[in-house]
């Protein structure tokens, strides 16, 4: 690829930390808020020369090019710059002092930023620019040759008319870019507008909430709008509301409380701030926020943001993604038989699954009439599930087993023993897989030894605390037999009378047969770098465009498709699934539809079973206000139901409020990857086909 | 009720169970089937009449495919066209997840002619004509190849489509077993096995997807498929690393008894003939022994008779009763070797449709055929039977209704009891039409006068 013209990238990473000021990405916000900083041109300029030396340093000091941490010094240099040009003019004397205090802020970001990461998994938000900002007031105050030289008199932009109680909302928004007056306040709050609704929303909604406990606290309204340092509750509203956490009512919730919280450290910091003559600068935010994010990630709040996009919005909707269609928290596992068995007991069991072993199935099979013997069942050996073979559902280590008691015969128990014969596998992951009830003798495996999916490990039986003969299996994180179990999931599975696979919960009396896993199949999702795919696409069986796709790894090592607009579409497997992760690009592209048509498959070469997917809002161009979404994270819901109808072909019904919005099909090819989609809605056909 | 007049009589003392004429094996006599009366079926069918019932045909199947699959995780089953291919059995085991096994042309189009799609038809058998392997490649059948000339043959047949096409090669092996199967399929043993697998991968338009192997018939010794199932995964341990494929399929064909009693057993068949499970079992356990998880192929097994067997019976009536030269009863019924092809082998039960008292002896039955072999039972021990009385033969489900031929008699019909307990036909007894409708006289042929 072309190197970027030096001065681009610089006026990039200019953009881009002006952007940064208000917790945004986005260059043209970034422009306007560097428009608005031209006003004043001491600011813009000290500003400039700070993010400039302190790039310059940086790469003097040997700070690599895409090195992350560039971002944050830069952000924090170039508030360090305004904050000297808010108080000094551009003199040789505040640029020596500029000079100075960017390099103070490089080495604070530095090192602010690795120790707080390093202890706390914690970004270094504004701390570097707080305490340069603090040096420079208490320093300033020693220089007076600076004051004489340099001191100066601001022109105020201010429009009289304007009520207090907005002019205050406009100079708290003014001040984010060391500007405190009404007009910079408007085009600010426009810009924070134009990018996105919900932080919008969050800047007003943080403000007068933290105005009103000022009010409230001092007596009087107008004092809590005069309050300079009152942006700071904008600061957390943003960071909190927009950033951090995924916008939610829960999160709308946290992020009032972190308002009224930052009130009282605005003022405790003052009294001491101020008896030095120095504003409080972002102190009460950044202890709020890192407060608050620490903490939350401490209990794993469950809506924690991990991967901040560039728009709470965006942010939003790669959450539900995620939430909405992979768990991977509860530990999910195979089953451990074959052919069809019937949950005897489920969680939270009627008989012996309560208390600290409430997490734990119970299996038998049954035949048509639900008998789960043949003859008369007064022998074990009459019982369909006995002597059956029990696998492994994980790749594990063996780490206990016993086989020596006696199966009872039916209908007596073996009170001392409860678990009876058993065996215990320590996944890799951490936790313990515990099966009873084993067959006397039939254990198979030694401990110690690694076993895979699907390896055979004994025969179910009858010993233990087993009126009949049934297989008893629950996670665990500790190896000693009988500790409590926890929570987990069977995946790979299909529910026989339904046909839908991979239910979140099985319910007594589901009966359930594990998927297998096919080579054929699997093979058909090999997909190589750099392969392409070309297709046809026929639009009411007029042929409207051609379509050329091409397998490409992203940096972190996920594989996408990526058209030649550069759109993407994630995909990779997951528990034995072929999987569509996410779709990352333009609203309306013919890419998505891979995606709509199949969001996942089970890699077996079963055929006539059904599952759901949740579909983004990001694949359907869908009008619903993401603000509103934040409130209500189920409303406005796309649902694709999928049947696998035969071999090869998949069926999807894409549902939208228990409306059908339109059909899907997608063929596959013999092969390896996708042979035909067809998307059939209302008045539009589309065709995509394979060349 | 009154007690009957018996008249007085002899009898040669025997050894009660352990005799060798037999056992009390055919006393008895049965009222109906599965609460049909015997008079419903002849009244409504005629006799003879062939009668299945659908409801034990789908219990037996998924008793064996529950066992199966849950003993092994890629279980499949193909149903043995040649057991028995009526178009409503297939359809209940097709209903029931089986796909196909064929050994001809002609199962093979009427597999296909049923709906069963092409690649789910299993071609197996030692002569496939060339034209019936274009199209079985065509549609994506799984051709098993009996020998090297039909070898020979699949490869011009895959050339003449332009299309590489996968095979499987049936195989045959020393299990262990009198007779042995040698005449069906490569011999592992001396290599030639091996020999076909490298013909086939260096072959331009064949490559090699499974084996196929079918050790006998009838088989009484579950081991022996052990032994199979053993020298089979062996031998596709060794292709798979000599040739970098991967086998997607192992066949192990059919075999498995049911509770007929075959001619020269002592035991009856309820002691002699294992359970079905145990063959299972050996099949079963020894891939799970011999593989690891994600070896694992498709595994196929084809069985017929001990699915169908006990689902079918055969309803005659006696016409006559005659004593022969040597003081033997014998009976004749309107159901001979015609219709009995399987009464080669088997002794069938023979059951009466009605409470009968009298002297029980040792009797024939003869079948309707102007022949001398037309005997359909040696030996039945039975009460004098009045002419009319009606003779329930089973069981019958398996291999009659295929191998029955058109001698001398129309074919009768066959009825199904279905799951509800309805009858319906669903073979309708043959007619004249049936029987000459492919005939033709060439033109100075016909005329005659008498």
């Amino acid at each position: 690829m072309r190197e970027k013209n030096k001065i681009i990238v610089l006026f990039e990473d200019l953009t881009g930390s002006f952007s940064n000021l208000i917790f945004i990405k986005s260059k043209i916000v970034g422009l306007l808020l560097f428009v608005c900083t031209l006003f004043n041109l001491n600011i813009a300029s000290q500003g400039i020369i700070s993010l400039v030396v302190a790039v310059l340093f940086a790469r003097f000091i040997g700070i690599k090019k895409d090195d992350p941490i560039n971002k944050l010094y830069s952000y924090n240099a170039l508030l360090t710059g305004f904050a000297i040009g808010f108080l000094f003019k551009v003199t040789y004397l505040s640029i020596i002092m500029t000079v100075g205090m960017s390099i103070m802020t490089v080495l604070l970001t530095y090192t602010l930023s690795s120790v707080l990461y390093n202890l706390f998994k914690l970004p270094v938000l504004n701390i570097p620019f707080t305490i340069s900002a603090t040096i420079i007031y208490l320093s300033s105050s020693k220089y007076s040759n600076l004051i004489v030289d340099s001191f100066y008199r601001q022109d105020h932009f201010n429009l009289d008319f304007i009520p207090g109680y907005i002019q205050g909302l406009l100079r708290a928004a003014g001040i984010l870019v060391f500007m405190p007056y009404d007009i910079i306040g408007i085009v600010v709050l426009l810009a924070i507008l134009f990018y996105s609704q919900i932080t919008f929303f969050v800047t007003i909604f943080s403000y007068y909430t933290g105005i009103l406990f000022l009010a409230l606290l001092k007596g009087s309204l107008p004092l809590a709008f005069a309050e300079i340092s009152s942006f700071n509750f904008i600061l957390v509203g943003i960071a909190l509301g927009g950033m951090f956490l995924i916008p939610s009512k829960r999160t709308y919730l946290l992020t009032f409380t972190a308002v009224l919280a930052s009130v009282f450290i605005i003022d405790a910091t003052s009294v001491f701030w101020v008896s030095f003559g120095i504003p409080v600068f972002t102190l009460p935010f950044n202890l709020t926020v890192l407060l608050y994010i620490y903490v939350l990630g401490s209990v794993k709040y469950p809506m924690m943001n991990y991967t901040s996009l560039d728009q709470p919005e965006r942010s939003l909707v790669n959450f539900l993604n995620y939430k909405n269609r992979f768990d991977w928290i509860t530990p999910s596992i195979n089953l451990p038989f074959m052919g069809r068995w019937t949950v005897y007991q489920g969680f939270n069991g009627e008989w012996t699954h309560k208390g600290v072993w409430k997490y734990a199935y119970d299996f038998v099979i049954e035949d048509d009439e639900g008998k789960t013997y043949k003859g008369n069942g007064s022998e074990k050996e009459d019982f369909y599930c006995f002597g059956k073979p029990v696998i492994s559902p994980i790749d594990g280590t063996i780490v206990e087993t016993y086989d020596d008691l006696e199966d009872n015969e039916p209908e007596q128990v073996d009170k001392d023993n409860n678990w009876g014969n058993y065996v215990m596998i320590h996944s890799p992951l951490g936790y313990y897989i515990e099966i009873s009830h084993l067959k006397k003798d039939s254990v198979k495996v030694k401990i110690g030894d690694y076993v895979t999916k699907g390896t055979p490990l004994a025969e179910c039986g009858n010993s233990g605390y087993s009126p009949q003969p049934h297989l008893h299996i629950q996670l665990q994180y500790s190896p000693y037999i009988g500790y409590a179990g926890f929570e987990f999931k069977f995946n790979s599975l299909k529910l026989a009378d339904s046909g839908t696979i991979d239910p979140d919960l099985l319910v007594k009396g589901n009966k359930v047969i594990p998927l297998t896993s096919s080579k054929t199949i699997s093979r058909k999702f090999q997909f190589i770098l750099d392969e392409e795919f070309n297709y046809d696409i026929y639009e009411n069986d007029v042929k409207a465009a051609e379509l050329s796709l091409a397998v490409k790894m992203e940096s972190d090592g996920t594989y996408y498709f990526s058209d030649t607009d550069g759109n993407r579409l994630y995909f990779g497997k997951d528990k034995d699934r072929f999987v569509f992760f996410k779709y990352s690009g333009d609203k309306r592209t013919y890419l998505r539809y891979f995606m709509i048509a199949m969001p996942s498959l089970s890699l077996t070469d079963e055929n006539n079973f059904t599952w759901s997917e949740y579909l983004s809002d990001d694949l359907l161009y869908s009008k619903f206000p993401k603000i509103l979404k934040s409130f209500y994270h189920s409303s406005d819901t796309t649902t694709g139901r999928y049947t696998k109808v035969k071999e090869n072909i998949i069926e999807g019904k894409i549902i939208k409020n228990k409306t059908g919005l339109f059909d899907t099909e997608i063929t596959l090819c013999d092969f390896k990857g996708f042979k035909d989609i067809i998307i059939n809605e209302s008045e539009k056909k589309i065709w995509m086909t394979k060349v | 009720m009154k007690k009957e007049y018996i008249k007085p009589y002899i009898k040669k003392q025997t050894a009660g169970i352990m005799n060798k004429f037999g056992v009390s094996y055919n006393k008895g006599h049965r009222e109906d089937i599965l609460g049909i009366p015997i008079g419903n079926f002849t009244d409504k069918f005629g006799s003879p009449v062939f009668v299945l019932s659908e409801k034990l045909i789908r219990e037996r199947y998924r008793k064996i495919y529950s066992h199966f699959s849950s003993k092994y995780p890629k279980a499949k089953m193909s149903w043995s066209y040649k057991t028995n291919y009526l178009d409503a059995v297939c359809s209940i085991m097709h209903q029931e997840g089986e796909t196909a096994e064929v050994v001809s042309d002609f199962e093979y189009q009427k597999a296909r002619r049923l709906g069963v799609p092409g690649n789910k038809i299993i071609y197996n058998g030692p002569y496939k004509p060339i034209e019936s392997l274009k199209v079985a490649f065509q549609e994506g059948a799984m051709v098993n190849l009996d020998n090297f000339d039909e070898l020979i043959k699949a490869e011009d047949a895959a050339k003449s489509i332009n299309k590489k096409v996968p095979v499987g090669i049936r195989v045959n092996m020393d299990t262990g077993v009198y007779p042995q199967w040698s005449r069906f399929g490569f011999n592992i043993e001396n290599n030639s096995a091996f020999n076909a697998v490298k013909r086939i991968q260096h072959s331009e338009n064949l490559y090699l997807e499974g084996i196929h192997c079918h050790i006998g018939t009838f088989m009484l010794d579950p081991n022996a498929y052990r032994e199979a199932v053993k020298k089979v995964v062996a031998l596709m341990r060794k292709i798979e690393i000599m040739f970098k494929i991967n086998i997607k399929y192992l066949d192990f064909g059919g075999g498995f008894p049911s509770m007929n009693k075959l001619k020269g057993t002592y035991l009856p068949p309820e002691v002699s003939v294992p359970p079905v499970e145990e063959f299972i079992d050996a099949v079963a356990d020894t891939l799970l022994e011999e593989l690891k998880p994600d070896e694992y192929p498709d595994v196929y097994l084809e069985t017929g008779r001990s699915i169908i067997d006990e689902a079918g019976w055969l309803i005659t009536s006696v016409d006559a009763v005659k004593r022969l030269p040597d003081g033997t009863k014998s009976y004749i019924i309107d159901a001979g070797v015609n219709l009995l092809y399987t009464s080669t082998w088997y002794n069938y039960k023979v059951e009466i449709d009605r409470e009968l008292h009298g002297a029980y002896e040792n009797s024939v039955i003869y079948g309707p055929l102007c022949m001398n072999i037309d005997v359909v039972v040696e030996s039945a021990f039975l009460p004098p039977l009045p002419i009319g009385t009606r003779l329930i033969l089973s069981p019958m489900g398996a291999y009659n209704v295929t191998q029955w031929m058109q001698f001398i008699r129309y074919r009768p019909a066959v009825a199904m009891i279905m799951e509800d307990g309805s009858l319906e036909e669903i073979r309708r007894p043959e007619t004249l039409d049936d029987v000459v409708g492919p005939e033709r006289i060439p033109e100075k042929l016909k005329k005659f006068e008498l």
